[in-house]
Formats: structure tokens, sequence, C-alpha cells
């Protein structure tokens, strides 16, 4: 398949990044390339196999049930870089202006 | 008293026997750290105060008649993508900003717990993905056996500070190779333990499926002794299989390989691979096959063939999952925007750099719709059928031998504008990866250039303790590494 820059643009936009112009003909190229080593895969024989089956005795064990106290919610939240109370504080998701306006 | 050059169970052992002092210890590794590290950039942070009030806690508390532990005094280095309570972890990149984890990742606290000391936060490639450390927000690491070279990657700060004599122990991560590329290029021991064997809480996730901790050391019996530490069952990791572990210690008390059959894969050897790496592999299975092992051969086609493109579908979609996190909420760099979509694209495209943009790309577009089926779902199947083929692999031999890397270490910006050739750095170890195995680079000394040699030893899952009795055969014939001069003493 041919992968172009209308491709990689909407991939960007998907995982929430912004290629900058002089990046985004190095990375159609770069696209190019990785996806040309992937479709060897398509020679591989895959039929009948269970991608998901688990092989053996490696089973994710669940562990118990039981309730547990967090006890360093604020902690966590002096890493943030705004919060408000308790709360992470963003902007509005449609836009609404300066985060600090909000409230 | 040339610390920085002894094993980690012969400063525990001094310390605790009252010898000497943790202080010593810790004073001399940090010597060594300052004078070499203007040249290495090994550390993104080095902890020196607070390795020195630990050092003299644990002096206080042999004095007293208590033991500290099996890893009494002994300094230890950790990659900087583990979560150490109230110490900046930056993975590498910018987008973590000067974020200070509220919490030990397991291994740290295992660690802590037996005494060891942590001297420092080890560069690495931004969130593991690389094979040289040079994709890193924080410069790139030298090589401490030829400073023109690279460390490998992306444990490259970790292996390059055991390899120069900051610490005889230091933990790294693994996802394709990230610690038996590095430990091969910096001439040292690395393991990566079976998938599930050590937690992985508090490692700050790359591929989920993919990820292990592990131990890099200039001993196999330094290596055995940080399993014995960090080997343990941790209900908060899914993924960490429930129930004893053997003793890894005892498992090298009195290795043999008499009897035992050991695989050389046929499509490893040859084509593009070092002169001097094949001749390495070589020449240990005539030294195993006189020591009275049984050499066979054995396949991995598929290994072989599909790999690296499986690899490159399956992690950075894991990743590309894994990393939707850093969004500028709740730690971090932030950049600010009207809205929160913009705020999200302004943070990460500016924390980001250019690799792990490259990844979170290809894994968003493997993960898309239209091609999860062609790409993602394809490359799951091939994983199952390279689990197959090595578990085919392992009824006709005990433990396979196959070379850890390609190439000996290259120079510094020799493929940073070629990711796809720098990603064939890790073709031999990433299939190890897939298949969940355990797998270990062991050093087999240096080339006339001067350059480090290796093996990788591969077994089936959970028989970490025979690649331990395979190592230390191999270390009593090839010689233990010493300690790399790092191009300045």
């Amino acid at each position: 398949m041919a992968i172009d820059e209308k491709d990689v643009l909407h991939v960007a936009r998907l995982a929430r990044l912004d290629i900058a112009p002089d990046r985004i003909e190095p990375m159609v190229r770069y696209f190019q390339d990785i996806i040309g080593h992937f479709r060897t895969l398509e020679k591989c024989d895959t039929d009948g196999i269970d991608p998901f089956e688990e092989s053996g005795s490696h089973l994710c064990p669940l562990r118990d049930d039981e309730p547990k106290a967090w006890d360093s919610v604020l902690e966590a939240l002096e890493e943030a870089p705004l919060r408000e109370g308790r709360f992470f504080k963003v902007p509005a998701i449609g836009g609404g202006g300066d985060p600090d306006a909000l409230s | 008293m040339l610390f920085h050059e002894m094993e980690a169970s012969s400063i525990a052992s001094g310390i605790r026997e009252g010898e000497f002092t943790a202080k010593d210890v810790v004073v001399d590794c940090l010597a060594r750290m300052r004078a070499l590290e203007p040249v290495l950039n090994a550390l993104i942070t080095p902890l020196s105060e607070n390795a020195l009030a630990k050092a003299v806690g644990i002096d206080a508390a042999v004095s007293s008649g208590k033991d500290p532990g099996s890893l009494c005094g002994v300094p230890v280095v950790i990659k900087d993508n583990m979560c150490a309570r109230g110490v900046r972890t930056t993975c590498g990149s910018r987008i973590l900003g000067d974020w200070k984890p509220p919490y030990d990742a397991t291994v740290v606290d295992l660690l802590e717990k037996a005494g060891a000391v942590v001297i420092g936060k080890s560069n690495m490639d931004e969130f593991a993905m690389g094979s040289s450390t040079e994709h890193s927000a924080f410069g790139p690491t030298s090589n401490p056996r030829d400073t023109d070279r690279v460390p490998g990657g992306s444990s490259g700060g970790s292996a390059a500070s055991v390899a120069a004599g900051y610490a005889p122990i230091a933990l790294g991560s693994d996802t394709g190779g990230s610690i038996r590329q590095p430990a091969a290029f910096c001439g040292i021991h690395g393991l990566k333990p079976t998938y599930g064997l050590v937690s992985r809480w508090g490692l700050v996730a790359f591929a989920s499926s993919l990820d292990q901790i592990g131990p890099f050391a200039r001993s196999v019996s330094d290596i055995a002794l940080v399993m014995d530490t960090i080997a343990r069952y941790d209900p908060r990791d899914s993924t960490c299989r429930p129930g004893d572990r053997p003793g890894y210690r005892e498992s090298i008390k009195a290795p043999t390989v008499r009897g035992k059959r050991v695989g050389i894969v046929r499509e490893f050897q040859g084509g593009s691979l070092d002169p001097d790496l094949g001749r390495s592999i070589e020449n240990t299975a005539s030294m195993l096959a006189s020591s009275g092992a049984e050499i066979v051969d054995v396949s991995l086609p598929e290994s072989a063939a599909y790999g690296l493109p499986c690899y490159y579908i399956i992690a950075p979609a894991e990743a590309s999952s894994n990393l939707a996190r850093f969004d500028g909420v709740r730690y971090g760099l932030r950049e600010d925007a009207a809205d929160l979509i913009t705020q999200f694209i302004r943070t990460r495209s500016k924390g980001f750099g250019e690799e792990v943009q490259r990844r979170i790309l290809t894994g968003t577009f493997a993960l898309s719709s239209g091609y999860y089926d062609a790409y993602y779902l394809l490359a799951l199947k091939v994983r199952r059928r390279i689990c197959v083929e090595f578990a085919d692999a392992f009824e006709a031999a005990d433990v396979i031998l196959m070379p850890a890397t390609p190439s000996l270490p290259f120079r510094k910006g020799e493929l940073i504008d070629d990711p796809i050739s720098m990603y064939m750095s890790d073709v031999f170890t990433l299939p190890v990866n897939l298949a969940g195995l355990p797998g270990m680079t062991v050093s087999t000394g240096m080339n006339d250039s001067g350059l480090p040699l290796s093996v990788q030893l591969v077994a089936p899952r959970w028989e970490d303790s025979r690649l331990l009795e395979f190592a230390a055969v191999i270390e009593a014939w090839a010689g233990r590494p010493g300690v790399a001069s790092g191009g300045v003493l």
C-alpha cells in the first residue's frame, strides 16, 4: 500500500501529535519503509493460529479483590502542572479560554 | 582499596564483617563517578548526598549488630524509568519534567530493603526506545570501553555505569534487547529474566507484554545475587508469576554443563554477523563441548525472518497506548492552550522526542481502523508461531547459544539518522522477548582492537537458573570482565 502525507497526518491527529512541516516528508518515507518490512509477515503461514492463546504455564493470576486505602492522593496531585483542591485542572474540551478562568 | 573494582558480594561481606565501611565504598564509587561522568554522561540524576546518608545509616546498623541484608552497603544504579520515591524520574524524556513519583518501584524497594545504596538514576533512550542511548533528552552516553562509540541501549547508562565502576550492579529494563545489547556493547553481563519473574510495578511502561526488569554486573555471581533479591512474586503486577523462585546463587555453586545439550541456531550464524562475534560463538561452543556438553543444531527460521517486523508492530502498538497518558494533565510538562485537545497536542509534540513520536505514530497506525487485522492481529499470530518455534527448539536443546548483537559497538552518530538500521541491532534479542523467554548476554572478553565480545544464552521459560549455570562455566573460561577506563583513568 502507498502511504502518503494525508495518511500520516491522519495518524498524527489520532495520536495527538503535530508533525512539523519539515518532518512530514521524512515521516512519510519512514512509514513507507517500515510498512515494507511489516508486509514480510504476510508470507508467514498463520492459518488456524489463535493469536490470544496462552502458552501453557503462564496465566495472568487474579489477586484477591480486597479494598485498600490509597492515602497519597494529595501527594500525587502535587505533581500536577495545574490543580484545584483535590482535582486536576484542565481547559474545557471544546475550548473556553484560559484554564485559570475556569472554576 | 579499589572498591569500585570489587564484586557486590565481596563488598557486602566486607562491610558486614567490619573490614571496611559502607561509607568507604560509596565515597570511592562516587569519586569514580565524578571523574568519569563528564566524559560518559551515564547518569541523569546522581544521588551523591542520599547515597552517603544511606551508607552512614548502614554503617550504624552494622555497628549495632544488625545485618542490613545481602546487598549491605552495595552501590547500585537504577535505570531512570523505575520509580524511586521523591527522586526525579524522567525516562530520558522532557515530557515528565521534574516529576517525582510518590512511591518506589517494587524492585527499588527490594534492593533498598536488602541494604543496597542507590547512587544514581541512569541515562537511557527516551522511554526505552532505542539501541544507542543517543535518543535521550539529557544527551548521549559514551561507551566506557571506547568513548567514540555508543554504549548500546536503551539501558546504556546502567551498562556504562557498571562497566566504568560507578557500581558493581545496576538495573535495566529489556523490551527488545535493552539489557542484553548494552551489556554486549559495554563488555559486561546482563540478564533479561523470564517475563513474569520480576515485578514491573513502578516501571514506566513501554510495551507491557514485553518489558522485563533485570540486572547488569561484572560477575555472574553478582547477577545471581541481584536475582535472589528482586525475583519475587508481587500481587501489584498482574503478570508476575505467583510462587517461590529457586535460589539463583545456589544454582552456580557447582556449575556443570556435562550431559547438557547446547543448540546453535543455524540461521543466526554467518550472514551479516560480525566475524569476531561469530568466532566468539564457535569458541564458546568448543569450550562447552570439551566440558562435556553436546552441541546440536537448532533452527529458528521464523524468528529470523519475522522477529523484527513482528516486534516493530507489537511494541509500538503497546507504546502508543501506554504513552497516551502523557498529556500534560497529571504530571510533567504542560503546554497551555485554550482547549483540552490542543493542550494534549502541544504538550506531546513538544515533550516527546523524534524516535518516540515515530513509534507512537507507527503503533497508532497499526491499531487504526482498516489496518488492525492486516498488521497488529497478523503480528500477534506470528508471535504465537515464534513461541512455538522456540518451544520446538527446546525439545532438542537445553540452552540455545546465539549472538547477542550482529555488530560490535558502533560509532556515535553512525545510525542516528537511519532508524531502521538501528532497529537491526536487536535482531537477535527481540525474538526472545516475543516468546517471553529468559536471555542473558555473557561477556567473552575483547577482540584485538579492545572491543567487547559476547554470546547470548537463551533458556525455556522459568529456567533462568540454567542460564546462570552455563554463564558461570563460560565466565570461568573467558574470565570476569574488568572495569573500563572510561577514556580518562
